[in-house]
């Protein structure tokens, strides 16, 4: 009789977790089981292992690489190449900070972003689940770029309230690993005219600041 | 001897306050989702001296752009505003305006997607305190030319209204914001009450 009742237990408990254990795999790469929340894996001191970031107006594409160490600027069939670090820590009280230091032999660029960040994302007609995407939206920004023997140029941006945010879907969520994209397409129509515009950015994150 | 008992407690606990996060978000889904119209709206949009002011009343909208509280022009308008959130995710946002002088209809039609966002302890807000809005496809038309399309594919960005209160017979939402680039501030303010069509 003790022994069916402990197994009758085992039983409910283990059809209460069900949800739980299926609410672990959420992107396309996340692993099938995880005693991590999303939120603990999120929240850590990242180095960037990979970032692209493509801008298109019709046939015209802009885009930036990361590799980890260096950062290549492409200009159609120009490519400028600088040493740089790129991190992000995601803080569990929601806010998140974005570091950036491009230097060549002729200038010095940094970057720096703060903001918040939410998890969002499911509804059936969307094709996410609950927490797939995540939200940054920028507070503030500092971009500041030192030309050898000019003055500094520095450009200011602070904000408060409902902002506008960007969205990203997060392919894989693991505790030393994370990948993330954000896709946007935009096709204008006026009569016959049509105006292509894309913007793709690519992210993949690894333990520890630099 | 004494049965340890505690740890699938624990279990059951957990489960149970994480299921009560779940259910906050389908209460308010079931409260959200409906076919709604705007019954009042009031919006700015201010920078340096200029404002740009907007008043809905359910009919009537009135447009004023202000320099330096100087009224410079006035537009009045006839028409309505309708929401409907749907239950798989998506939305859909359609105005139409006529000019009460010069005649021409205004027509706003946007679909999209919409989500809670999850709880931020730094901003203060809890899980189902902001909805986020994210344009899939966006139709502007006058009847005085061509049709204005703009398709979204992909992560678009997330418009963010705060709730200000949601129930099955009204929904009170806001939006405000200040952004200062470069020494300029910029700040839009919107708040908006939907009713049942």
């Amino acid at each position: 009789m003790k022994n069916a009742k402990r197994f009758l237990i085992m039983i409910v408990c283990g059809m209460l977790l069900i949800p739980v254990f299926n609410s672990c795999k959420v992107g396309d790469e996340d692993a099938s089981f995880t005693i991590y929340s999303r939120k603990y894996r999120l929240c850590q001191d990242w180095s960037f292992s990979y970032y692209k970031h493509t801008v298109q107006h019709n046939d015209t594409i802009v885009s930036v690489e990361y590799d980890g160490s260096s950062y290549i600027h492409i200009f159609g069939t120009q490519k400028y190449i600088s040493n740089a670090t790129m991190t992000i820590s995601f803080k569990k009280n929601g806010t998140y900070d974005w570091e950036e230091h491009i230097s060549n032999d002729t200038s010095v660029y940094s970057y720096k972003e703060t903001g918040y960040w939410y998890f969002t994302g499911g509804g059936k007609d969307s094709d996410t689940k609950f927490k797939e995407l995540l939200a940054l939206q920028k507070t503030s920004h500092t971009k500041t770029v030192q030309i050898t023997g000019q003055s500094p140029v520095t450009d200011n941006y602070s904000a408060s309230g409902n902002l506008e945010t960007r969205v990203f879907r997060l392919i894989k969520l693991a505790i030393d690993e994370v990948k993330m994209e954000s896709k946007v397409e935009q096709q204008y129509i006026e009569g016959t005219n049509t105006v292509l515009n894309s913007e793709i950015t690519v992210i993949n994150l690894k333990m520890g600041a630099q | 001897m004494k049965k340890n008992i505690s740890f699938p407690i624990i279990i059951v606990i957990t489960v149970l306050v994480s299921s009560l996060f779940f259910s906050c978000r389908k209460i308010d889904t079931i409260k959200l989702v409906g076919d709604w119209k705007v019954v009042s709206l009031s919006s700015s949009y201010t920078f340096n001296n200029e404002k740009f002011e907007t008043t809905f009343d359910g009919t009537t909208k009135t447009s004023r752009h202000l320099v330096s509280d100087t009224m410079v022009t006035e537009d009045a308008y006839t028409g309505a505003i309708f929401t409907d959130y749907h239950n798989d995710g998506t939305y859909v946002y359609s105005e139409t305006f006529k000019h009460n002088v010069t005649g021409i209809t205004e027509t706003l039609g946007i679909d999209g997607h919409w989500y809670f966002t999850g709880p931020n302890a730094e901003a203060d807000w809890a899980v189902t305190d902001l909805l986020a809005m994210q344009a899939s496809k966006s139709t502007f038309n006058t009847d005085m030319g061509n049709p204005h399309t703009t398709i979204y594919q992909g992560q678009n960005t997330l418009e963010i209204y705060e709730i200000v209160s949601l129930s099955k017979t009204k929904i009170v939402l806001k939006m405000q914001k200040a952004e200062t680039i470069n020494f300029t501030q910029y700040v839009t303010t919107m708040d908006f009450t939907l009713e049942p069509r």
